[in-house]
């Protein structure tokens, strides 16, 4: 079989092909760079049927499972699905049509997924859009919609309070960065002038071409750790006035091959890794070295590993989530399972651990809080209210999973949560709002009298001022840190799209 | 200076002082002094050669009586001192290069693999490719554990990784390969770099792209980005290899 090499009348350049599938039936289809999608006979090697679909390159292909519909990638940014159907109403003969175009992407899509009911395309203008066949979806509710992902639903930046430095992941280097301050005062809205720019501490570059998948640095600021697929490291960092000096914590444990999530303690004392095989470590932090404590073994019957973990402010529970068997609670002083939080059909996005009362915060991909009392081994009873009376329907509505949550030290009735869109305070000891009341409400308005004002109030405050939102933290009791990724500034750094006749530009 | 002038001119004066009984010695001296012209030198030179020979006294006090037997002695002593304090020095630093030495080859052996799987190697590497003894020190140690799960028949042992016995966490690998495979890859990936955004490909730049969408926007913000690198790329290079050859051509005709 070989490809037509003529490119589009010019013979220049070759024709690569980017992809072929093979169906059960004999048929080979293949996608090649002149923007084709070509049916092969492979018993006799022949050319069935041609699709002229882009004038760009076509880069990806993926086949259902049934063989009955597949959906190819362009460069254009153009994503076509194939469907087997019959010629004519009642016939037995089928063909393979071209029947759905979408454009959700901008640049490249360079890979396509077909799953039982839907498409799913990821480009290189970083986005991953989860498209449903509406044909092939039972219930047409809010999950049967269009999603497109940006970030990935992760936290990929810490932060050390104490000395109010940030810590960046980026897929093969660390960032850190000592924050600025002011002195100017202001009223609310303002913007204050910097009084001490934010500065550049660090770049940490990885070696070899792995991705970092998890990172953190120690409240203290002085410790950062991170791992790759296939090693942790551990780096520590002193601090003499303006200079700042790494040194590497050589011969990590030989077990620690990898880890999904690491965590330090409040007082840095600690570090508690999530291994890649399902189990936990805890490991001393002494000056310029380390002890391993203890190793938490994977519950038994779960293949799964955890992939969030929250410890508690004073240092006496460890919170840890896999994707799906619910969260473990463990004593960090016994050094043994204390709870296990019951299992939730949807998977943990953001787990933490309230001070003072260590009540657990779990939140849910489908948008629900829970509240769980550590030391009673129950949910509380502010979290039962919830659930009787159910999250207002914009709350279940929103796109993406909470990533983070945090508590102020001084409002013990506050919980504070962002996403990707948003930044909300739940106060706890105001009422639920129902379907009826405005969620969206961060300032009531001035003019209305108290009695409207006390009357609209209700539990979630919400922000949604900065967005794209990665991060929100309170660093003091007066001080709050966002970190904001505007989308331009990615698009302005990514490869060079396809050139699109425009009219009228 | 000062010090070390009358020291070296010294010695054959001491001997002599030796001979004379002391009273000699300090005419010499102040003579010596005079002949040098510097009245002060001879002050500072005493107390310094009161260290070296301590038999020399200050011009007021009366110089001791001192045998020629005792004198040689004390030489004779005072050079025996000397030879057996280089002796020693001598042995204390052949024992520590000794020690040095023994820790090295601990060190070496502890890097090397354990015999067994030194002999597991040879064995594997004779009947296939012929490999030099001296291959064996580029074997590079990879823990790795999911390579270390493998089976470690022997038969199935490539030349390539052997596979060890005992300690299962080693890989032994060739360095060679890895860049081998290294340079594949980058290979691929300029392939495939070259074929998507290559010359002759139809794409569009990143400012053209965000403008398309600034010109149809209400409010015009400025581009994205201002500085454009790509601009004149060949006609640089061209001025660059010019630059190169002319610089060439100079050299040539000046050493002609």
């Amino acid at each position: 079989m070989i490809v037509d090499r003529q490119y589009m009348g010019v013979s220049k350049r070759k024709c690569i092909v980017w992809g072929v599938a093979f169906l059960s039936d004999g048929t080979v289809i293949s996608v090649d760079s002149a923007g084709k999608v070509q049916f092969w006979d492979s018993a006799t090697g022949t050319l069935v049927k041609s699709h002229l679909i882009a004038n760009a390159d076509v880069q990806s292909i993926a086949v259902a499972d049934q063989e009955d519909s597949f959906v190819v990638g362009t460069a254009e940014g153009t994503v076509f699905h194939f469907q087997l159907v019959s010629v004519t109403s009642n016939s037995t003969e089928k063909q393979w049509v071209r029947t759905k175009p979408f454009q959700h992407h901008t640049h490249d899509v360079r890979t396509v997924a077909h799953s039982p009911t839907a498409l799913i395309s990821g480009g290189t203008d970083t986005h991953l859009v989860i498209r449903p066949l509406m044909e092939r979806v039972e219930v047409k509710n809010y999950d049967a919609a269009l999603r497109k992902i940006t970030f990935p639903h992760r936290r990929l930046i810490s932060c050390s309070k104490k000395r109010q430095l940030l810590l960046f992941q980026f897929a093969h280097h660390l960032e850190l960065w000592r924050l600025g301050s002011t002195v100017a005062t202001g009223k609310n809205g303002d913007t204050l002038p910097l009084s001490k720019n934010a500065d550049h501490l660090l770049h940490l570059k990885t070696k070899g071409p792995e991705n970092i998948i998890c990172s953190s640095i120690s409240p203290c600021g002085s410790w950062i750790a991170y791992s790759t697929a296939s090693r942790v490291f551990l780096y520590q960092l002193s601090y003499e006035h303006d200079n700042i000096s790494l040194r590497r914590v050589s011969k990590m444990p030989a077990f620690l091959h990898s880890a999904l999530q690491i965590l330090f303690s409040e007082d840095s004392t600690k570090l508690f890794v999530a291994s890649n095989q399902g189990s936990l470590h805890i490991i001393q932090l002494l000056e310029g070295s380390f002890k391993h404590l203890h190793t938490f073994p994977p519950q038994s019957g779960t293949v799964e590993a955890m992939c969030l973990l929250a410890v508690s402010p004073d240092g006496n529970w460890l919170a840890a989530s896999g994707t799906s068997a619910g969260v473990h609670v463990y004593s960090v002083k016994h050094l043994k399972l204390h709870c296990t939080v019951p299992a939730y059909n949807f998977p943990v996005t953001a787990l933490a651990i309230a001070p003072d009362t260590n009540n657990l915060v779990i939140a849910h991909s489908d948008q629900q809080v829970f509240e769980y009392s550590i030391p009673d081994k129950q949910y509380t009873e502010w979290s039962r209210n919830v659930q009787k009376q159910g999250f207002h329907h914009l709350w279940l509505q929103r796109d993406t999973p909470i990533t983070h949550i945090s508590f102020h030290p001084k409002r013990p009735m506050h919980i504070l949560l962002h996403d990707a869109y948003m930044f909300c305070i739940i106060d706890k000891s105001l009422p639920l709002p129902n379907d009826k009341t405005v969620l969206y409400n961060p300032l009531p308005p001035t003019n209305e009298s108290d009695v409207f004002r006390r009357r609209t109030a209700h539990a979630f405050k919400i922000s949604k001022k900065y967005k794209p939102l990665l991060f929100m933290d309170l660093l003091d009791e007066r001080t709050l840190v966002a970190v904001e990724r505007p989308l331009d500034d990615i698009i302005a750094q990514l490869p060079p799209p396809i050139k699109k006749k425009k009219f009228g530009t | 200076m000062v010090q070390l002038r009358p020291r070296a001119s010294r010695t054959p004066a001491s001997a002599e002082a030796m001979v004379d009984e002391g009273q000699a010695a300090s005419e010499e001296e102040v003579e010596h002094g005079l002949l040098l012209g510097q009245p002060s030198s001879g002050a500072a030179a005493e107390p310094l050669e009161e260290d070296e020979e301590g038999d020399e006294e200050f011009d007021d006090e009366a110089p001791e009586e001192l045998t020629f037997a005792s004198a040689q002695a004390e030489a004779r002593e005072e050079e025996r001192r000397v030879r057996e304090t280089v002796r020693r020095d001598k042995t204390l630093l052949k024992e520590k290069r000794k020690r040095r030495e023994e820790l090295f080859l601990e060190q070496k052996k502890r890097k090397l693999l354990p015999d067994t799987i030194l002999e597991q190697l040879s064995t594997a590497a004779q009947p296939g490719i012929k490999k030099s003894p001296g291959k064996l020190k580029e074997v590079n140690l990879q823990k790795k554990s999911e390579e270390c799960e493998k089976g470690n028949d022997s038969k199935k042992v490539k030349v390539q990784k052997v596979q060890s016995v005992s300690q299962k966490s080693y890989v032994a690998l060739r360095l060679k390969d890895q860049d081998l495979r290294d340079s594949r890859q980058q290979a691929a990936q300029a392939f495939i770099h070259n074929s998507l955004y290559g010359p002759g490909t139809n794409r569009t730049t990143v400012n053209k792209f965000l403008s398309l969408d600034n010109k149809r926007a209400p409010v015009k913000k400025a581009a994205a980005q201002f500085l454009n690198t790509a601009w004149g790329v060949q006609s640089k290079q061209n001025a660059k290899r010019f630059k190169k050859r002319w610089m060439v051509r100079r050299m040539k005709t000046t050493k002609k």
